[in-house]
């Protein structure tokens, strides 16, 4: 029993027991892993590249490795160093270590001469970011080589996240520039293609939807320029050059939604306002991270990116969202939008699992981006015919704008002289001329209250009327400025109704232009009904005309829209201002006519003492 | 703007650079000893010394075909080092320390890189020669630097040497994408279907110079040949963007499409067989591009000479600036020393002016578009203000007027009080004209037609038969294009403004001036001060006035604001009232001064006449008479 006991422990604790580490490395190959079990050190002291030092008090580490999966490194801030013998039974012309990336700061010794490093140990400076390469000088080449390399890491996820690598010739550095070149080739290409955003922007009305889509276009291709190799061509401080990276990377989700916001036109979108709020707050705390303790740096600088990545993924959905919910709705603007959209995904994706660490492949969001932009260059063709079209239709409109201009100016000219006309021509053949007075007192009133309907400048005035005593009058008025017998009108007045509380304003204006143009546009009968019932007025005009032709029905309330009676003076805002008024007062109009039958207008208003 | 443009050269001119730590200096021969020249030991012959970039054409003499570059040097031996050769053309053996350690390029204009054996290194002195063959009749040579870097350094620069290539493709292929994707739209506009091809062969061209790529594809020489090629079909295309573009035949007919054409297929057979064919015949496409250039150019001027545009500035601003590099291009042959001028930054920038007229079109479209929206909204406009101008100026008269008619019955009204009331209404309608003219001038974006009218003819034909004294001094030359109609109307409205009926004196001069500025001054004397403040006031609407002078104030006002004018006012000595305004003759930079046909001056008298009888038309009849017009 105790013997299994002590196994089980060894194998517990295997790992972490002395094992001296030897690769015994063989030709014709072009590199060699150097992963499993190192022998690992934790703290400081140069003394541990010394080739000649007695290791067998360290422990063994498995490489790769992160802080989080070594028990001894757990909430550890310092140094550590791993170092392992490397055995060579052959002569390499050239030799490469590939470390991959390495987490914050480290140091590479070969049989005790330092090759290389990156990050500053002294002050504490990490680079997460670049790849590390080491060249081995061929003079420090013997048969048994000892590897030490100092790592310095002040959180849970530092360490090394690839199987180290010897490599025994220049060609894998193809590859790695070649990926650079690429990325900084298409980031320049974003920048340019922003330019024609910008110009759109700049020279158009629809300056937010290109603004943000150009912003976001610049704001990726500078990052990736950091990223991809111009870090230290731009800054010579990393923590500087990743606090701007960040500051180039937070906006992107926002201002991608902001471009699909003005795009659409959308009022709201779902969740926009935290986005921005939590964006703006990221950007807020960046720069600070440059202040934090350079023991807590790397993790606070970690924490808001992995925060970060909370924002993209709640944009992500939102966008989706919004693609799904404005399919239809929107579909000319999203047509190609939502795939373009689709294939940057599992780039994103990638990336976003890439600065995650969980997976170790090369960021690939900055060269699908292209696609998008073809998908925009495909958009704006289609929009470029839609403009064409629509450049088209407006000229067909605005000649028909310019006709009902004109149209406007006739008719008021028209009537306001037939009614100049009429009373010069009566006063001096000495004729009555009230009919003309009574015509010009309407016209007059109707332009002031459309005027102020229009402008909502109108209040409503109730006082108490007798219905029957106000209709009377109104009817007595539009027969002498229509010049008709009395007895064209059937009137049916309300007989024990004496008071009700409205506007006599309105009133006049509804009855008056129902009447007139039912006595001017007929020769029949035209039937008049008041009845008052539940505090609420009906109103019922009936003709036996000619009714009104079809393709007019829709358009009678529209102003300055006459049917064919050029013959008969008209300003052709009467119906206008019965339907405002008529609205004004929260009532109803029911309108129904058939050609060669009839024309029927029904108003229902409330009487106004309720709403006063 | 600029600032961004800064940063995008900035960004390119940083990746041109090419490392400081260059090779210049090496000693060269022209015999071709091997054993002696490739020999690791103290130079003792008498080379003679030389500076790379190089053009050997002048050194190698016609009968020698080889020669011979050789560099001593000391070497770091904790590092690996790797030697870049830019841009050579011709054939090249690098030995290092006696050893042969490349032999290259397998295309003309390659960048060789060659790492340096780390187990070659002495201490010490080291030597790197380098054979150069013969094998091209022009531009042999190592056209760019000899750089000596870390490996790591080397191969990073060797790739970034490529950078601008594939900027240029990706971003070229990328113009062609968007205007063939425009050209299946607007399938009649040909014009984008060229200028697509133009920047797709641009883009393939350019794809064709990436080093990185052709040492990786089988058969590089035959691509190299077509990115030789391929720039040969560029003016094809070019040209016929260009006649399409701006709706000008083709007067060289399908000469281009030939030429272009077979220069092509001798390039892309010569170029296979042997690269200094196809360097001639790329001299022949210089010439073919200078025809087109001087074809093109020809378009232009006559655009111009028509209208002078922002399309057409831009156009011959790209044009000149190419022919000028073209030419200089071809009598310095630089197009075969360094890189191809086609693919330099400045020259990419105003390859894109083609690409910027279809864009700066679709923006002007959407402007057009975004311009019109507003007059849609005039016909409210229109309707508001001219319902407040009718209430404002017409209300208090026309209700007096009910009023006192309501009263009396009209046998009651005496010949006196029916004289003054028919008065009385008259004047209400001249007020109402008055307010739909005004109405109708506030909506009005610009006028409705133009007419190119001489100047000084219309003015001598309008002012004649006015009572006031008018001094004319304008260019006799000079054209005015506007609206004859408005032009005439401010004259007459002005000169008949009725708040200047009391004025003793009224002087008028019209000058003009360089620019093509005519000034219209009027000199309105008054020795009755309160009159003249009163007035005064009227004008800058700082009174209101129960005559309606303010409605005709306001047409005049409005005119002058559709004409494009300045309008100024001003008192001196409390005695003059000055009033200028300024039209601009030079109306959209349409007009020039001569060899325009202007109005003939019966017609222009027919046209003042025939305005004269109109004035006692009101403008219900006008506008009845227009209706018409239009509904027939």
């Amino acid at each position: 029993m105790k013997r299994i006991f002590v196994l089980v422990l060894f194998l517990i604790f295997y790992n972490h027991l002395y094992a001296l580490c030897e690769y015994a490395v063989k030709e014709n190959q072009s590199y060699f892993e150097l992963k499993g079990n190192w022998n690992f050190f934790k703290g400081s002291g140069m003394i541990a590249a010394d080739p000649n030092l007695d290791i067998s008090s360290w422990k063994s580490i498995n490489v790769p490795f992160k802080w989080f999966q070594v028990k001894e490194l757990n909430n550890y801030k310092g140094e550590i160093w791993i170092r392992c013998n490397i055995v060579f039974n052959f002569v390499p012309e050239e030799l490469y270590l590939d470390l991959g990336f390495v987490k914050e700061i480290d140091e590479v010794y070969w049989n005790g001469i330092r090759v290389g490093g990156t990050g500053n140990f002294e002050n504490r400076i990490p680079d997460f970011s670049e790849r590390r390469i080491y060249s081995i000088p061929p003079v420090l080449l013997k048969e048994n080589n000892v590897l030490a390399i100092r790592i310095y890491g002040s959180f849970w996820n530092a360490g090394i996240s690839d199987i180290p690598k010897l490599r025994f010739n220049s060609l894998f550095l193809n590859e790695k520039n070649k990926f650079e070149m690429l990325a900084l080739a298409f980031s320049l290409t974003y920048i340019l293609s922003s330019t024609f955003f910008i110009f759109f922007g700049i020279y158009t009305q629809e300056k937010k939807s290109n603004f943000y889509f150009a912003l976001f276009s610049i704001f990726l291709a500078l990052y990736h320029m950091i990223l991809w190799g111009l870090r230290y061509k731009f800054f010579n401080n990393y923590i500087v050059s990743y606090i701007a990276e960040l500051l180039l990377l937070f906006p992107l989700p926002f201002l991608f939604l902001s471009f699909i916001k003005e795009w659409l036109k959308i009022e709201k979108i779902l969740l926009y306002d935290f986005i921005k709020w939590f964006t703006i707050f990221l950007m807020i705390l960046t720069p600070i991270g440059y202040f934090v303790p350079v023991v807590y740096r790397t993790m606070y600088l970690h924490i808001i990116t992995y925060v970060n990545l909370i924002n993209i993924t709640i944009s992500l959905f939102v966008i989706i969202k919004t693609f799904l919910t404005y399919r239809k709705e929107k579909y000319k603007e999203l047509k190609y939008l939502y795939y373009g959209f689709l294939i940057l995904i599992p780039f994103l994706l990638n990336d976003m699992l890439v600065a995650l660490d969980i997976i170790h492949t090369p960021r690939m969001f900055v060269f699908s981006y292209p696609v998008f932009l073809l998908v925009m260059a495909i958009n704006l063709s289609e929009r470029t015919l839609q403009l064409k079209s629509q450049a088209l239709k407006q000229v067909e409109d605005l000649r028909i704008i310019e006709k009902q201009k004109l149209q406007v100016i006739y008719n008021i000219s028209n009537e306001f002289q037939s009614i100049f006309d009429e009373l010069k021509q009566n006063i001096l053949l000495r004729k009555n001329y009230h009919s003309a007075l009574i015509r010009l007192n309407y016209l007059i009133e109707s332009a002031q209250i459309l005027n102020l309907l229009e402008n909502k400048k109108y209040f409503v005035q109730p006082v108490k009327i007798n219905i029957t005593e106000e209709t009377l009058k109104i009817i007595d008025d539009v027969l002498k400025a229509t010049k008709q017998k009395k007895s064209r009108i059937e009137i049916n007045l309300p007989k024990n109704v004496a008071n009700v509380w409205m506007d006599i304003q309105l009133y006049r204006m509804i009855l008056y232009h129902l009447l007139e143009n039912a006595l001017l546009y007929t020769v029949d009968e035209v039937e008049l009904t008041i009845s008052v019932e539940d505090q609420t007025l009906k109103l019922r005009v009936y003709d036996k005309g000619p009714g009104i032709p079809i393709e007019l029905q829709d358009k009678i309330f529209d102003k300055y829209v006459r049917g064919n009676h050029s013959k008969i003076p008209g300003s052709g805002i009467g119906l206008t201002i019965v339907k405002e008024c008529v609205m004004l007062l929260s009532g109803t109009i029911h309108f129904e006519s058939k050609q060669n039958f009839y024309t029927l207008f029904e108003i229902i208003i409330r009487e106004l003492k309720e709403i006063a | 703007m600029k600032k961004y443009i800064y940063f995008i050269m900035l960004l390119v001119i940083f990746f041109n650079k090419i490392s400081s730590e260059d090779l210049k200096d090496w000693k060269i021969t022209l015999k071709d000893d091997k054993s002696q020249n490739i020999k690791l030991e103290k130079l003792e012959a008498n080379w003679s010394e030389i500076q790379i970039p190089v053009n050997f054409d002048e050194i190698i003499s016609t009968k020698s075909k080889v020669l011979w570059l050789r560099k001593e040097f000391q070497i770091d031996k904790n590092h690996s080092y790797s030697l870049i050769l830019y841009r050579v053309n011709g054939q090249v053996e690098v030995y290092f320390n006696e050893k042969l350690i490349k032999i290259g390029p397998s295309f003309p204009q390659s960048t060789v890189i060659v790492p340096l054996p780390m187990n070659l290194y002495q201490d010490g002195l080291n030597v790197l020669a380098i054979k150069f063959y013969y094998k091209s009749f022009v531009a042999n040579g190592i056209h760019g630097p000899i750089v000596l870097l870390p490996t790591y350094k080397a191969i990073e620069n060797y790739y970034y040497e490529n950078f601008k290539s594939i900027t240029n493709s990706v971003f070229f292929l990328g113009i062609g994408f968007f205007l063939f994707s425009l050209f299946l739209r607007f399938k009649d506009q040909t014009y984008y279907f060229y200028l697509a091809l133009f920047y797709i062969l641009l883009a393939s061209s350019s794809f064709l110079t990436i080093n990185i790529i052709l040492e990786e594809i089988p058969l590089s020489r035959i691509f190299y040949s077509l990115s030789m090629g391929i720039p040969i079909l560029l003016p094809v295309f070019f040209l016929r963007f260009f006649s399409l573009y701006f709706n000008r035949l083709i007067l060289l007919k399908n000469f281009d499409l030939y030429l272009s054409f077979l220069l092509f297929f001798i390039t892309i057979i010569s170029g296979f067989f042997n690269p200094a064919f196809a360097q001639i015949f790329n001299l022949l496409w210089i010439l073919v591009f200078m025809i087109v250039f001087v074809y093109a150019i020809y378009i232009i001027l006559l655009n111009l000479m028509e209208r002078i545009s922002f399309r057409n500035i831009l156009s011959l601003v790209f044009l000149v600036y190419l022919f000028f590099v073209s030419f200089n291009s071809l009598i310095n042959w630089n197009y075969f020393k360094e890189e191809r001028f086609l693919y330099h930054f400045d020259i990419m920038i105003v390859l894109l002016i083609p690409a910027f007229l279809i864009i700066w079109e679709i923006i002007e479209l959407q402007k057009d578009i975004e311009k019109k929206e507003g007059q849609f909204q005039s016909f409210d406009v229109l309707q508001t203000k001219l319902f407040t101008y009718i209430l404002t100026a017409l209300k208090i008269p026309l209700k007096e007027l009910i009023d006192a008619l309501s009263k009396s019955q009209p046998a009651d009204l005496t010949p006196n009080q029916t004289k003054s009331i028919v008065f009385n209404i008259e004047d209400l309608e001249k007020n109402l004209n008055d307010i739909l003219e005004l109405s109708r001038l506030e909506v009005l974006e610009e006028p409705e037609s133009y007419v190119e009218i001489n100047v000084k003819d219309f003015l001598e034909a309008v002012l004649s038969k006015s009572n006031i004294s008018s001094t004319i001094h304008v260019d006799p030359q000079l054209m005015l294009k506007t609206s004859l109609e408005l032009v005439n109307s401010l004259l007459i409205r002005l000169i008949d403004f009725p708040g200047f009926g009391s004025f003793q004196h009224i002087d008028l001069v019209i000058l003009s001036d360089d620019e093509d500025n005519i000034y219209f001054k009027f000199f309105l004397y008054n020795k009755n001060e309160k009159v003249l403040k009163r007035i005064y006031n009227i004008l800058r609407e700082k009174l209101p006035d129960q005559e309606g002078l303010w409605i005709q104030w306001k047409i005049i006002k409005e005119t002058i604001r559709i004409l494009g004018g300045k309008l100024k006012l001003k008192l001196y000595s409390k005695k003059y009232l000055y009033i200028e305004f300024i039209l601009k003759a030079k109306e959209s930079g349409s007009i020039t001064k001569k060899k325009q046909k202007s109005i003939p001056l019966v017609y222009l008298y027919y046209l003042e006449e025939h305005q004269k009888k109109e004035k006692n038309v009101t403008i219900w009849q006008k506008i009845k008479d227009l209706l018409q017009k239009r509904i027939a």
